[in-house]
């Protein structure tokens, strides 16, 4: 039987997190997640190996990536990481960094960690560190910063950009650069979680986000920084083709670079911002979890505003995980589509083009994930 | 002996593929993980075309796999001239220059699969990697750094590091080539037979005090202090 192909696997190996980030994104911070929905364990779960063996016997995935809560927070985590390079996957570890002594950064990047992605979201400290809810943040992730360029590890460096800190972009970016950062993910906040009880707090304008785009584009040119904007940004909104020198990313849900996640218990979802829960390791094959039809709803949904929208199948309405977080539908328009509808228009299709909608996306939906996203899933691993 | 135009295209398409191969492990798109953004499915023959390309990272694993290397091999060398065949058919390229690129893509994939396969006489290695930048952007960093470090009020031991750092790197790149190629075969020294690669820290280099002087030189001509 020829294994899934995937870009990548996430792992959150803990939920606890030794920070209070407002606009923390992880389902389980929100209240209407049901607690029976995800893995919570007061006492981080002992040994991982089992799981780790369990799935990636079960799929083709070159690229693990260890987030939380806070990774570090697992004193058994260079174990984890050496386990995972001896079965030749190269690692990220998403990190705040608050915890990575030089001496752990050492020993994470001899055990094999390719590369971390830390936060850092101002030049100021009392900005960076309120943003994080945790005195000490800014000192810690550019200490963190340092040391894993002193021991020739890898980083890149994420800015979520908010009202609170977006005009603290250029000399966040000039930071990151002079810590030899190797690229900045530029991500819009994406409400969820913690996150989404702050929505009209942080969610930047759209008039905010192309002043931060314009800023990103000139200084990824003038420090040879490659900045990505990894939270979809809808082009009915902002175009995007006029930030050439920017990447870009959409929803990757059910494709190969879909970005499955699993927690401690073996419950898998489409990813680390959904709370849809689609199987469990433990019970089901790997591939029959991330079945086309398993997902089909959560890839075909878009809101009915974007039905008519020539863009529709590329830009997919924004994150559908974050409509589903803060609106409990994923046929909702996600918050920054939502707050902003009144300067967006469905995009017209190309003047010569003979555009046809699909006719699955023209349906309107019948159903959403709640069914899926409520299905009990186990709490405790079980060994086979 | 020249070479032939043959050899070429199989140079051009190796080199495309090295190139493809670094932007996967560079920063790009995605929610959390670098990766390249979602294909936009559009399907045209062009985006058949350049699919083959972006599967060379599957052929690299399934390489491990002698049969289903093979396999991958195949397919991706069929699916590649189909596209091509489909260009040619819609007029939009020469049959000439499809051949030229299908010889590019098979001397790519093939190049990958080699390296991949577990074969005897091409052992795959992953040899140590001491990455450091551009001997002009290194400089460029430590400006910076030093001017945010007074403009963000920084922890100064912070700042002392990452500024030893930069300068590590500097004075890496300063050392001439034949002592650049005798550390990394210190290196493969130490690392012996069992694929442990030690920290370049942890060796005791033996770098001349002219490499040294010569090191302090570039880093002061970098930073524009030889006049101070």
């Amino acid at each position: 039987m020829i294994k899934p192909h995937l870009s990548t696997l996430i792992f959150e190996v803990t939920q606890a997190c030794d920070h209070a980030c407002i606009y923390c994104y992880n389902t389980w911070r929100h209240p209407n997640v049901r607690p029976d929905t995800m893995e919570r364990t007061a006492t981080l779960p002992t040994d991982l190996r089992p799981l780790f063996t369990h799935v990636l016997d079960q799929v083709d995935c070159s690229l693990v990536t260890l987030t939380g809560g806070e990774p570090l927070l697992r004193p058994d985590l260079p174990e984890i990481v050496r386990f995972l390079a001896d079965r030749g996957k190269r690692i990220n570890l998403i990190t705040n960094g608050h915890r990575l002594t030089d001496s752990l950064a050492a020993e994470l990047i001899r055990a094999g960690v390719t590369l971390f992605e830390l936060p850092l979201l101002s030049h100021h400290r009392e900005t960076h560190d309120r943003l994080s809810g945790a005195p000490g943040a800014f000192d810690a992730v550019l200490a963190a910063l340092a040391h894993i360029r002193t021991h020739r590890g890898q980083a890149v460096v994420v800015f979520v950009a908010t009202r609170h800190n977006i005009a603290d972009l250029y000399p966040a970016l000039k930071l990151a650069f002079a810590f030899g950062a190797r690229g900045v993910m530029l991500n819009r906040f994406n409400p969820g979680g913690r996150g989404a009880a702050h929505i009209e707090e942080l969610l930047p304008t759209v008039e905010q986000m192309r002043g931060a785009l314009a800023v990103a584009e000139a200084a990824t040119q003038e420090f040879g920084l490659p900045i990505s904007c990894s939270i979809p940004i809808q082009p009915c909104l902002i175009d995007l083709d006029d930030y050439p020198h920017l990447g870009r990313g959409y929803c990757a849900a059910g494709s190969s670079r879909a970005y499955y996640t699993l927690d401690t218990a073996g419950n898998v979802r489409p990813c680390n911002h959904s709370p849809t829960v689609l199987g469990n390791v433990w019970e089901e094959p790997f591939a029959d979890i991330i079945a086309p039809s398993r997902l089909a709803d959560f890839v075909a949904a878009v809101p009915p505003f974007c039905v008519p929208c020539a863009r529709r199948d590329e830009c997919q309405g924004g994150c559908k995980a974050a409509a589903q977080v803060c609106y409990g539908d994923l046929y909702a328009e996600e918050p920054f589509l939502h707050l902003n509808s009144p300067l967006a228009h469905p995009l017209p299709p190309p003047p010569t083009s003979n555009f046809q909608p699909p006719i699955s996306n023209l349906q309107l939906p019948t159903s959403n994930l709640q069914g899926a996203q409520y299905a009990k899933p186990r709490t405790e691993p079980t060994r086979r | 002996m020249g070479t032939t135009r043959r050899e070429f295209m199989r140079d051009v398409g190796i080199s495309i593929a090295a190139l493809l191969a670094m932007r996967c492990t560079s920063c790009q798109p995605t929610c959390y993980t670098p990766v390249p953004p979602t294909p936009s499915g559009r399907g045209s023959e062009w985006d058949r075309l350049r699919q083959p390309w972006l599967d060379l990272d599957l052929l690299a694993r399934d390489a491990q796999d002698s049969e289903r290397g093979q396999a991958t091999l195949d397919r991706l060398k069929a699916e590649h001239r189909a596209a091509l065949d489909a260009l040619v058919s819609a007029g939009q390229i020469e049959p000439a220059v499809a051949d030229e690129m299908q010889i590019a893509f098979e001397g790519a994939a093939w190049h990958i699969w080699r390296a991949n396969a577990p074969m005897t006489c091409y052992v795959p290695s992953i040899g140590p990697e001491y990455w450091v930048q551009g001997a002009s952007n290194l400089a460029r960093q430590a400006d910076v750094l030093t001017e945010m470090a007074s403009a963000a009020d920084l922890d100064p031991n912070t700042v002392a590091e990452a500024q030893a750092a930069i300068e590590q790197d500097i004075a890496y790149l300063s050392l001439p080539e034949e002592e650049q190629q005798a550390i990394m075969e210190r290196v493969m020294a130490e690392a012996g037979t069992g694929g442990e690669y030690p920290a370049l820290w942890e060796l005791d280099l033996e770098v001349s005090p002219e490499s040294a002087e010569a090191a302090r030189l570039l880093v002061d001509l970098l930073l524009g202090r030889q006049n101070e």
